[in-house]
């Protein structure tokens, strides 16, 4: 099981995105699971294909304005939306590009590797995809390439500021062959204008040598006032960041390769 | 009773100590002492077994009197001295790397 | 708002890092479970003291973990996902064996 969203309001009411791309709801604290079917009986469904890491569904947001509002992100599916709590779904790719599928911009079929959402602006979603950093302003309906001066877009985690809407991280590395830092430096990208324009975050992390890659679920935010950025590497290293990306340092150092981090602030 | 040896993982979901005792009603057969090992320790569901099918899991494998029983029908009568306690049914992980 | 709980998942096992609101002392707890990957852990929004937890391994497949105490206990909670959509599958999500491919997908020009 790839991800695990608890409801925004009841802490007895999960989400939970699978391999094999079902997405599945408990309402019980976690003891027994019911899939919503109706995402994998998508009329879609026959032409999805797994990625090298198999079908995964691996994203669930809830919109904090309407919990009826549910996205998932399932490599390499694409990405889909429900307004009626995952009773119907319809896919929300348009504006992707895969060079890879026989069909550039085919409804199905693009990569997501992950969706991040400001809670503030449910409407503006930011992705990082199979190549390309894009951001939609309408829930999906379209998306834009904001990939701007990267020197690689090619990467797996991204994240926003817990309070700028804007400001969004990247970690990229340097291609869907090399999942290495490029030049071997650990480099976060921030945006502050949401995107297009990019600025490499270097100051703590190693820039020599470093070939550690950071997976999809790696990062997140703490909502401290000066909101806190961290990170997690195959490498075994966790970062923070207190200063909104400036200065990074490990937190710890030594772990076994880091799957995922979530942050709570208590 | 039979007694039912765990590998470490499962001891570790399950709270218990390296063997386990447990009361098999009827006839002890392979399926029967999962059955109620299950039922004792409900989070083992699923980690031994699949749900949906009940086979065994392809890394395990299980052993008693020296055979490996891994291969055995779910009503396969398990040997006596499993059945009277004198021996356990050993659920043990393949040994492999990492 | 007076500290920060970071839950990590790896490869072998779960950690809990855990700060005040300085965030420059940390506290690493001992591995949760150290012989499980745990594909991903997170609390809920509405009870920090809530955590769920997704836990799986090579032999015994895919299991759940919740903790009511933010991390400090845990149970194994339902871990039985059957899917009915497409041809009946065997239950659970079996852990992949290509680990390492948490991050991979390369479809375009991976070797």
């Amino acid at each position: 099981m790839w991800h695990l969203e608890p409801s925004l309001t009841d802490p007895d009411t999960v989400y939970a995105g699978v391999e094999d791309a079902a997405l599945f709801k408990s309402t019980d604290g976690g003891v027994s699971w019911s899939e919503l079917s109706a995402l994998r009986g998508h009329s879609t469904g026959s032409k999805w294909a797994p990625g090298a890491g198999g079908l995964c569904l691996h994203t669930i947001l809830i919109d904090p304005e309407n919990q009826d509002r549910l996205y998932v992100a399932i490599s390499a599916a694409g990405a889909f939306r429900s307004d009626d709590g995952g009773t119907t779904w319809k896919p929300i790719t348009k504006g992707l590009h895969s060079k890879y599928l026989p069909d550039p911009t085919a409804e199905v079929g693009h990569c997501v590797h992950r969706i991040a959402m400001h809670p503030s602006r449910p409407q503006t979603l930011f992705m990082q995809k199979h190549w390309d950093v894009m951001r939609s302003d309408d829930r999906g309906e379209s998306w834009q390439k904001i990939s701007g001066n990267l020197p690689t877009d090619f990467g797996f985690v991204i994240d926003v500021h817990a309070h700028e809407p804007e400001t969004i991280f990247i970690v990229p590395i340097k291609s869907d062959s090399e999942h290495y830092p490029l030049d071997g430096k650990l480099q976060v990208f921030r945006s502050r204008t949401g995107g297009n324009e990019w600025q490499p975050m270097t100051k703590g992390l190693p820039q020599k040598d470093c070939y550690v890659n950071v997976l999809r679920e790696a990062m997140d935010v703490d909502s401290l006032d000066k909101c806190g950025v961290y990170f997690g590497t195959t490498g075994g290293q966790v970062y923070a960041s207190t200063d909104g990306g400036e200065s990074w340092n490990a937190i710890v150092r030594d772990l076994p390769p880091v799957v995922s981090i979530e942050v709570q602030t208590i | 009773m039979v007694r039912i040896e765990l590998p470490h993982h499962l001891r570790e979901l399950a709270r218990v100590d390296r063997e386990v005792l447990i009361d098999v009603p009827g006839a002890v057969t392979v399926g029967a002492v999962l059955d109620a090992l299950e039922a004792r320790f409900p989070m083992l569901q699923g980690t031994i077994r699949d749900h949906v099918t009940g086979k065994r899991r392809p890394f395990l494998r299980f052993f008693a009197c020296e055979d490996d029983l891994s291969f055995l029908p779910p009503d396969a009568p398990l040997p006596d001295a499993v059945a009277i306690g004198a021996e356990p049914f050993m659920i043990i992980g393949a040994i492999a790397g990492g | 708002m007076s500290g920060v709980r970071v839950l990590v998942g790896t490869r072998k096992g779960a950690f809990i890092l855990t700060s005040d609101g300085t965030r420059q002392d940390w506290q690493v707890s001992a591995p949760q479970f150290g012989g499980w990957q745990f594909y991903h852990l997170k609390g809920s929004p509405v009870d920090a003291n809530r955590i769920y937890a997704s836990q799986s391994n090579d032999w015994f497949g895919q299991t759940m973990q919740r903790s009511s105490d933010g991390g400090k206990t845990w149970e194994t909670v339902g871990n039985k996902f059957s899917t009915t959509a497409f041809p009946a599958r065997t239950s659970g999500t079996t852990a992949r064996r290509t680990r390492g491919n948490s991050s991979a997908c390369g479809i375009s020009s991976r070797p």
